[in-house]
């Protein structure tokens, strides 16, 4: 029986045979998903794949990329957002 | 559109999003640029025209301008109020030039001492590592041999004769 903490659809299952032949489970954390661009939803670079408790464990220059929308959307895609929003910036005047 | 004294946004890295004005155009599609710093933290340095987006407004400067030239040019076109920027101090103007000294000074020492430092440490690690090799090397193949060539020549001939004997008994 997994512990109480263990019985839940988060956990992976591992299929593991024993020396002696048996068939046991392992239980081990789900990983998370891969970051994606909020805009065109390709995997982001330079955001790494770790659960939350490890994440915490990293410096923040090693979690996102440093620049405006970093860890949130892809470098191409923050060329474009800059290019409107100047493009907005100086049409009223 | 792009030519000296063009206030531009710059589109890529760090500092995407914030303004600079051209004080060179190159060959090959670069550009010499400045925020300065202390006005829009965008340092003084060479940057693709990809990376740059120009804007309407223009300043008037000389080619290659300092960037205390730059801030007075700002001054009497009112730019700063349309940057949504306070103007910067003179504490702010004399933070930004001790760094960027400070900078110089670090990048000038590390390009005249480190490379004859390495160049003396890499050769010497090499030389140390192999030897080890060697000895391990040296000492762990000959008791491997010994021990294999003993076996093998007590198994195969006992195998041999096993199966002489079997198929002699078969017959």
């Amino acid at each position: 029986m997994p512990t109480p903490a263990q019985r839940t659809r988060s956990f992976r299952k591992d299929r593991v045979t024993t020396p002696g032949g048996k068939v046991k489970i392992h239980y081990s954390k789900k990983q998370p998903g891969i970051a994606k661009c909020g805009n065109c939803k390709k995997p982001l670079s330079g955001v790494p794949r770790k659960l939350p408790t490890e994440l915490k464990k990293l410096k923040k220059t090693q979690k996102r990329p440093d620049r405006p929308y970093g860890g949130t959307l892809c470098s191409p895609c923050t060329k474009a957002k800059m290019k409107s929003k100047n493009m907005e910036r100086w049409e009223n005047d | 559109m792009i030519e000296v004294g063009r206030v531009c946004m710059k589109t890529a890295g760090r500092e995407a999003g914030k303004f600079c004005v051209i004080l060179d155009v190159m060959e090959d599609g670069y550009v010499l640029v400045t925020g300065p710093k202390a006005a829009t933290t965008v340092k003084r340095r060479k940057c693709s025209l990809h990376h740059v987006e120009p804007t309407p407004e223009t300043v008037k400067i000389k080619k290659n301008a300092t960037d205390d030239e730059v801030l007075a040019a700002y001054k009497q076109a009112g730019l700063f109020s349309k940057f949504g920027t306070k103007e910067p101090t003179a504490k702010d103007v004399e933070k930004a030039k001790d760094a960027e000294r400070k900078r110089a000074t670090k990048a000038k020492e590390e390009k005249a001492k480190p490379k004859a430092e390495k160049k003396e440490d890499k050769p010497e690690e090499k030389k140390a590592e192999p030897k080890k090799e060697e000895i391990k090397k040296e000492e762990k193949p000959k008791p491997k041999a010994e021990k294999k060539e003993k076996p093998k020549a007590e198994k195969k001939p006992a195998k041999s004769a096993a199966k002489k004997t079997t198929k002699k008994a078969k017959k």
